[in-house]
């Protein structure tokens, strides 16, 4: 039973359900009146005949009953042609001649009751194919203890009910027959129902696909006042406010970035004629006494890191804005990297291992800002050895940056690349901008070869230590064209 | 879920039902029990039923049916017998018991040397018998009583009681003793 519900649980839709449920409401419906006139009506055929025939057959019977036994066969004669039809009368071992029904028949039990009873009995019973009725009716005799019992001399008559099992059959038919007319007329209504029903249903389904893949504006055409119509309404005022809502929102953070672009933009000119006056500062600073000459260098320090910050900003603001781009090139990955070590000093500090004639096409500039920012944090925070390693196939480039610090605390590792999250130095002074990572993660991914983006992770090794890796969709020669 | 699939499954036991119950129903005139009707015809006879009396009491026995109706006996050949069962009926009555009968402490009051009975024919649905005794002695009132019940049990026997319920019989004899038409005391 269990599977049965899990079959039409699962495997039923709303449709053959409602109609499986009006047909057999139709069904149930005809049959039970069709069952119930046939019922009756047949009764009515049965008890129509049985009175018709029998009651005629006793009434001619009881001319006869008045004999005085034994009879003589012209009496048992006379009296089986008196009941008429197919009939025999007998009084012992006596029969009437010229019957021909044929006594096996008559059912033992019903020769039995004859005997005992002291009624006019019948049976139905089927003879040789055909519905007989068998009419038994006895003759009573006066007892000397002031009864009557049946005296022995019986008449029996068999009436075909051809006619009457034709009747029924007919009836049975005309049963079956309006039986599967309401079914069909059932099937079509549930067809129809299921119709106004399913195709707003289809309608809610169809429009919150549309919604859930980012069509906000998507709005389901109202239709009539009934409950689908209130669920249409009441998804369409969810939507809007969705919409409202999200659309709010996006403005709000688009704001929020134009305001930091815009911030950055402007500070950009003041910075650069103080970075300007700053550099004069710093030559001038071993002149300057103690106390102004630190001033002076910390104010050009300060500068140098605000530039930096707005530079940082500004970067950011260009990613957001969708108005970063990369500018392509073939290059040998191997050399690019050992360019962007040897330019920072830091060839001496990294055991890197670069195989040659790895060649991509990617963008240096890009290539060169992400490797200097996963070294340079790898030199900060983690203790060397720092190694580097460059790893090729050929659809990928893979950089890995190793370091034998701490590594990275676990509630650390999901948002290493959020904006101006600090890790270790959580709200203090630092060199960095807290920008960097979150640069060099946008970098990565802004590298994109059809179905291949680039990516940045960050795990720890199971040795000890963090390791940065960078994975580049490798874009050979002409095919990137 | 388990309520929309208990109401399916409640259709389908429900459909299932009529369809057992269209089956079980169907197929046009079936062949049936005995049925009992109306009462069957009364009054074929069988017997004579006579009157003979049992220690003070009357106490009906069976006996034989003649092959045909019998005429009385004796100087009776011309006249006319209306009722040959009841005079069947007289007529072993007046033979009195047999002789298992006698052994059984059966008697009859009615004087057996020489006695016969005639039933005549009925006025207003009472029946008359005239018993001739051969002395001309009139009947004790048990006789009479045993002439009255053997006529009406032969009377009822033969389906034939008038009107009313109890047939009504007046006993004539010899003695011209006025005796007016009664029923049966024994009969039910």
């Amino acid at each position: 039973m269990s599977r049965l519900r899990r079959f039409m649980g699962v495997a039923w839709g709303l449709r053959p359900r409602l109609v499986v449920a009006f047909v057999l409401i139709a069904a149930i419906s005809a049959s039970a009146a069709a069952g119930a006139i046939y019922v009756t009506a047949r009764r009515t055929i049965e008890n129509d005949a049985t009175n018709a025939i029998v009651l005629p057959m006793i009434d001619r019977v009881k001319d006869y009953a008045h004999d005085r036994m034994p009879p003589s066969q012209g009496t048992l004669d006379s009296l089986a042609a008196a009941a008429g039809g197919n009939s025999i009368a007998m009084y012992k071992d006596m029969r009437s001649q010229h019957s021909y029904l044929d006594l096996s028949a008559i059912t033992p039990d019903m020769r039995e009751q004859m005997r005992t009873g002291t009624t006019v009995i019948w049976q139905r019973v089927d003879y040789r194919g055909s519905p007989y009725m068998i009419i038994g009716i006895p003759t009573l005799a006066w007892q000397t203890d002031a009864t009557w019992k049946a005296s022995g001399l019986e008449v029996y008559a068999m009436v075909n009910m051809s006619d009457q099992q034709n009747a029924v059959e007919e009836l049975a038919s005309s049963a079956w027959l309006y039986g599967a007319l309401a079914a069909l007329f059932a099937l079509i209504v549930a067809l129809l129902a299921a119709r106004g029903v399913l195709r707003p249903v289809r309608q809610l389904g169809l429009t919150a696909r549309q919604l859930g893949q980012g069509d906000l504006s998507a709005r389901l055409t109202v239709r009539g006042n009934d409950e689908m119509a209130e669920l249409s309404r009441t998804f369409n005022n969810t939507a809007a406010a969705l919409e409202h809502y999200v659309g709010e929102l996006r403005r709000m953070e688009s704001d929020a970035r134009r305001f930091v672009a815009d911030v950055s933009h402007e500070l950009r000119t003041p910075l650069a004629a103080m970075t300007a006056v700053t550099d004069v500062l710093d030559e001038e600073a071993p002149q300057l006494g103690d106390d102004a000459g630190q001033a002076a260098r910390l104010v050009s320090q300060e500068t140098r890191k605000l530039t930096r910050l707005v530079e940082d900003l500004m970067e950011v603001s260009r990613f957001d804005a969708g108005a970063a781009k990369l500018a392509l090139d073939d290059i040998d990955v191997a050399s690019a990297i050992g360019a962007t070590l040897r330019v920072r000093g830091w060839l001496g500090k990294v055991q890197a291992e670069l195989p040659a004639g790895v060649i991509a096409r990617l963008d240096p500039r890009r290539l060169d800002v992400i490797v200097a920012n996963l070294v340079g944090n790898a030199l900060k925070h983690g203790r060397p050895p720092v190694g580097l390693r460059l790893w090729a196939n050929h659809s990928w480039i893979e950089v890995r940056v190793m370091d034998n610090g701490p590594g990275l605390a676990p509630e650390v590792l999901p948002h290493v690349f959020d904006r101006f999250y600090k890790a270790e130095f959580a709200r203090t002074r630092s060199e960095g901008s807290g920008l960097g990572l979150a640069i060099a993660w946008e970098n990565a991914r802004l590298h994109v070869a059809g179905p291949l983006h680039g990516s940045l992770e960050a795990a720890n090794r199971p040795e000890g230590g963090a390791v940065f890796t960078l994975r580049l969709p490798r874009v050979v020669g002409e095919d990137s064209a | 879920m388990t309520k929309r699939n208990g109401l399916l499954s409640t259709l389908a036991t429900a459909v299932v039902g009529a369809v057992v119950a269209t089956l079980v129903v169907s197929c046009g005139i079936r062949p049936s029990v005995v049925i009992h009707g109306q009462g069957a015809p009364q009054g074929t006879v069988t017997s004579l039923i006579v009157y003979l009396v049992d220690h003070d009491t009357l106490r009906a026995v069976n006996r034989p049916l003649p092959p045909t109706s019998t005429p009385p006996p004796r100087d009776t050949a011309t006249i006319y017998t209306p009722y040959p069962n009841a005079q069947d009926a007289i007529n072993a009555l007046m033979a009195g018991p047999t002789a298992s009968e006698a052994a059984g402490g059966l008697t009859s009051e009615l004087p057996s040397n020489g006695a016969a009975g005639y039933v005549l024919s009925g006025e207003g649905g009472v029946y008359q018998v005239f018993i001739k005794t051969g002395d001309g002695t009139g009947l004790s009132q048990r006789a009479v009583d045993q002439v009255v019940c053997t006529v009406s049990a032969s009377f009822i026997s033969n389906g034939r009681q008038p009107g009313d319920n109890a047939v009504r019989v007046q006993v004539l004899d010899v003695s011209n003793q006025k005796r007016s038409a009664q029923t049966c005391p024994a009969t039910p």
